[in-house]
């Protein structure tokens, strides 16, 4: 117990450190993390493992993009850097059971936070993302009339290099190809 | 924990990469715009500078459908008609506009058959229109702090317009503001007051195939006053039926006119004399409206933007320049799936988006080409052996940086296709595509984050490959909006400038609104008018087509792509003054053919749109007698002397 507690204090403590310097980066937080607590961890399956490196597709609204997460994890909690082509950016976030929920903080001139949410299967996570503090949904309307892509949707795949590094242009998508 | 380790390796790399990067960029950078010996060539008439604003998604009567001119002027619209009164509610000859529903189960047809009056419309529902304000994604936002943060070119009253107008009504729901909303009567009917003028509110569809069909043209129809015999009655039953496409997808079980999320909002209009548009309204009634301008091609954005570059559509190739056939899932296909009433077999942002209108075996072609073919006199599909053409959204071949998207699928290649950049460079004058929020593009090309609003498919130029391949071409012929400021402040405009609005402020429904458009215009026109150069400028105000809006007015077949539906032109400029309207046939490609003409220029290519002679008519000013016609806008100024050509 001891030594959990101090690998707990230990975790926050990177993941504050890990904050700040992005900050000193000059990446801008634009706004707080939710963090979801887990209220008996007794009666909830344990969390899945997910710590390591992934490599992410991510499909928005001008297409599908690359990236790499890299996730460390402390039970059910979560922080780490999301790499892409926005650069490299900051997550916290949770994990619970299957289901796994991250905010990524992206910096720049006009900063925004993405919330990630979806479900470990093994080496793969699938799932969606939008916007934080989006009320009524996070679709854009494009310029003929259609939805697109609102659901945003992600997935992720375990690296077996972890040292591997996905972001950059003309990367392999590796989300289902639509028709 | 190792978070700090993995971070602080990261960032040694990245740090470094940065800093030699940001070196490299620094060293290469050409010399600013604003630095650069701008020439001037003898232009026919006063004007030096030609600003265009290109707003999105109204048509001529659902903005001017009850607008009544200044003077003695007079104007085509609802309300001249008799289609609607004083007050937008059904004039004497409301039946003009009376819209019906068809049938359509076999193969696709422009003007099909079983014609129905609709009694009362399908309602019009609210699609994807903004629920509630949001601080993340979309407009409006909750505060205004935040509003000015993602919209840099708005000023004054008008930023309290991006923190209002939600409609407070799910998606996709029929939408209760609208009075009488489920006892429409069979035509226009008015958004205000129940829908306020500063509300969100649905987009219709406005895709090429369907906005065929909602045109309804056949020569069967034809008269002396409208020798096309366009009836403009299939709105309605082309949103209900089909919407913006089945992307490939098997018809949704089950299915009824609210499936698409549409409704008839297509038959929305505003009363510009009642309050509405009141931007708009002052621009018509102190400068040049004209009441016969057209959308170049039928459907949406891109390939509207493309062909004011262009004076063409672009076609699919294998990025070299030569004709190559798309994926068979990026061809068109709007034959009707077996057992469905309109649903398209193919055709979508994510499916169709392609046609080879050289070929009749190829689906929906005989029944353009084959209408093209039956008027008097017969009309030339202009379609290129074997090609290809986009007639729909697809995102350029390039992006921002000049790298190849690679992000989707759907994009279509790099075009090697002459443009009027090519045009204008060839004789040494100066140009320049004002994208708002190009700079944020740029180093945001997949459109992650949701303040990123720039259009990737109204620049005309991502799509060229001379423009896009060469950094010092790209930086000079493609900039932000905040440069068009301090070149109009300056006294540094270039002789030619394209302007687009972001996705806040461009006017479009659902994820824009009119009144933002028209701040974004009004900043424009102020700081034109208090300049240097407001005595050699003339600021062209249009909307890249109609959205999908129903509009009364003549439609003239000049090509396979189009045109299509009416839409607003203001022309503002010390020679186009005292709410003239103008009345002669035009289409984007008049912009290009004015700038060609002032200018002593040739034309983008032997076939080009821009080589179509100015119109002639008879008793009917509206209607071309030598289609296909353009009218270069020359007789819309007062320049004196000049004479039309």
């Amino acid at each position: 117990m001891i030594r959990a507690s101090r690998f707990t204090l230990l975790f926050i403590l990177s993941c504050f450190v890990m904050v700040a310097m992005l900050s000193a980066a000059g990446q801008t937080q634009a706004g707080q993390p939710q963090t979801v607590t887990v209220s008996d961890k007794r009666s909830q399956p344990e969390p899945a493992d997910v710590a390591g490196a992934w490599q992410v597709s991510w499909t928005v609204r001008g297409g599908t993009e690359p990236g790499t997460l890299r996730l460390q994890q402390d039970g059910a909690k979560l922080c780490g850097t999301f790499q892409d082509l926005h650069g490299l950016s900051s997550l916290t976030g949770t994990v619970d059971a299957k289901q796994i929920s991250f905010d990524v903080q992206f910096g720049g001139a006009h900063p925004f936070t993405i919330r990630f949410i979806g479900t470990v299967e093994e080496s793969n996570i699938g799932g969606t993302s939008g916007a934080v503090g989006v009320v009524g949904g996070g679709a854009y309307l494009g310029h003929a009339g259609e939805v697109v892509h609102p659901e945003h949707p992600w997935a992720a795949k375990r690296l077996a290099n972890p040292s591997a590094q996905a972001g950059e242009s003309g990367s392999k998508s590796i989300l289902p190809t639509k028709n | 924990m190792q978070c700090r380790n993995v971070y602080r390796a990261t960032c040694r790399f990245f740090g470094l990469a940065a800093a030699l990067l940001s070196t490299v960029v620094n060293l290469v950078a050409p010399p600013s715009l604003a630095a650069e010996t701008r020439k001037k060539l003898t232009t026919a008439t006063p004007i030096q500078h030609v600003i265009v604003i290109i707003g999105e998604n109204r048509s001529f009567d659902h903005v001017y459908g009850t607008y009544q001119p200044v003077g003695n002027q007079t104007v085509s619209n609802l309300l001249s008609k008799g289609i609607v009164t004083g007050d937008g509610k059904p004039g004497p000859n409301y039946a003009l506009a009376q819209q019906n529903s068809a049938l359509d189960q076999t193969t696709y047809a422009i003007s099909p058959a079983g014609k129905a009056a609709y009694k009362p419309l399908p309602p019009a529902m609210t699609a994807g229109a903004p629920t509630a304000p949001s601080n993340a994604d979309p407009a409006p936002f909750q505060t205004a702090a935040v509003a000015k943060l993602a919209e840099p070119d708005l000023f004054g009253k008008y930023y309290r317009f991006l923190t209002t107008g939600a409609t407070n009504l799910p998606k996709d729901t029929i939408d209760t503001r609208i009075r009488n909303v489920h006892k429409l009567s069979d035509g226009p009917f008015r958004l205000t007051p129940g829908v306020k003028y500063d509300d969100y509110a649905a987009s219709p569809v406005h895709r090429f195939y369907q906005m065929w069909q909602q045109t309804d043209c056949s020569t069967a129809n034809a008269t002396t006053n409208n020798p096309s015999g366009c009836l403009s009655d299939l709105f309605s039953w082309v949103e209900v039926t089909i919407g913006a496409g089945s992307n490939g997808n098997p018809q949704p079980v089950p299915f009824n006119n609210q499936t698409t999320g549409e409704g008839s909002t297509a038959l929305g209009m505003y009363d510009i004399e009642n309050g509405d548009a009141p931007y708009m309204k002052y621009l018509a009634d102190n400068f040049t409206l004209s009441d016969n301008m057209h959308q170049s091609v039928m459907g949406g954005t891109g390939a509207n933007h493309i062909m004011f570059g262009y004076a063409d559509a672009i076609w699919y190739s294998d990025g070299n320049g030569s004709i190559e056939t798309p994926p068979t899932n990026q061809i068109e296909n709007p034959n009707p799936d077996q057992g469905t009433n309109n649903w398209y077999d193919q055709d979508g942002y994510s499916g169709g988006s392609y046609s080879n209108c050289s070929d009749l075996t190829q689906p929906a072609v005989p029944a353009v080409v084959n209408y093209l073919q039956a008027l008097d006199p017969p009309i030339s599909p202009r379609c290129a052996t074997g090609a290809f053409y986009l007639l729909n959204n697809y995102d350029p071949g390039y992006n921002g940086d000049g790298t190849l998207n690679t992000f989707t699928q759907f994009a279509i290649p790099p075009t090697s296709q002459p443009h009027i950049g090519d045009v204008l460079s060839a004789a040494g004058l100066s140009y320049t595509y004002f994208g708002e929020g190009w700079d944020l593009y740029v180093t945001d090309p997949t459109e992650a984050n949701p303040y990123d609003r720039y259009c990737t498919i109204c620049n005309p130029f991502q799509y060229a490959s001379d423009i896009m391949t060469n950094q010092q071409e790209r930086e000079t012929h493609i900039q932000d909006t905040n440069n068009l400021y301090l070149d109009i402040a300056n006294g540094n405009l270039p002789a030619v400038s394209i302007v687009k609005p972001d996705g806040f402020l461009d006017g479009h429904p659902s994820s824009s609104k009119l009144d933002l458009f028209e701040g974004f215009v009004n900043r424009i026109v102020d700081q034109v008018q208090n300049s240097s150069e407001w005595q050699s400028t003339a600021i062209f105000i249009t909307f890249d087509e109609g959205g999908g809006y129903y509009d009364s007015g003549y439609i003239q077949p000049v090509d396979f792509f189009g045109d299509g539906t009416r839409i607003p032109l203001l022309i503002v400029s010390p020679y186009s003054t005292g709410g003239v309207i103008n009345h002669s046939y035009a289409d984007h490609v008049s912009i290009i053919k004015f700038i060609e003409r002032n200018w002593g220029l040739g034309t983008i290519g032997p076939s080009t749109r821009d080589n179509f002679p100015n119109p002639n008519v008879g008793t009917n000013p509206y209607v071309p007698t030598n289609s296909p016609a353009l009218d270069d806008l020359f007789d819309a100024f007062n320049f004196g002397r000049e004479k039309k050509k």
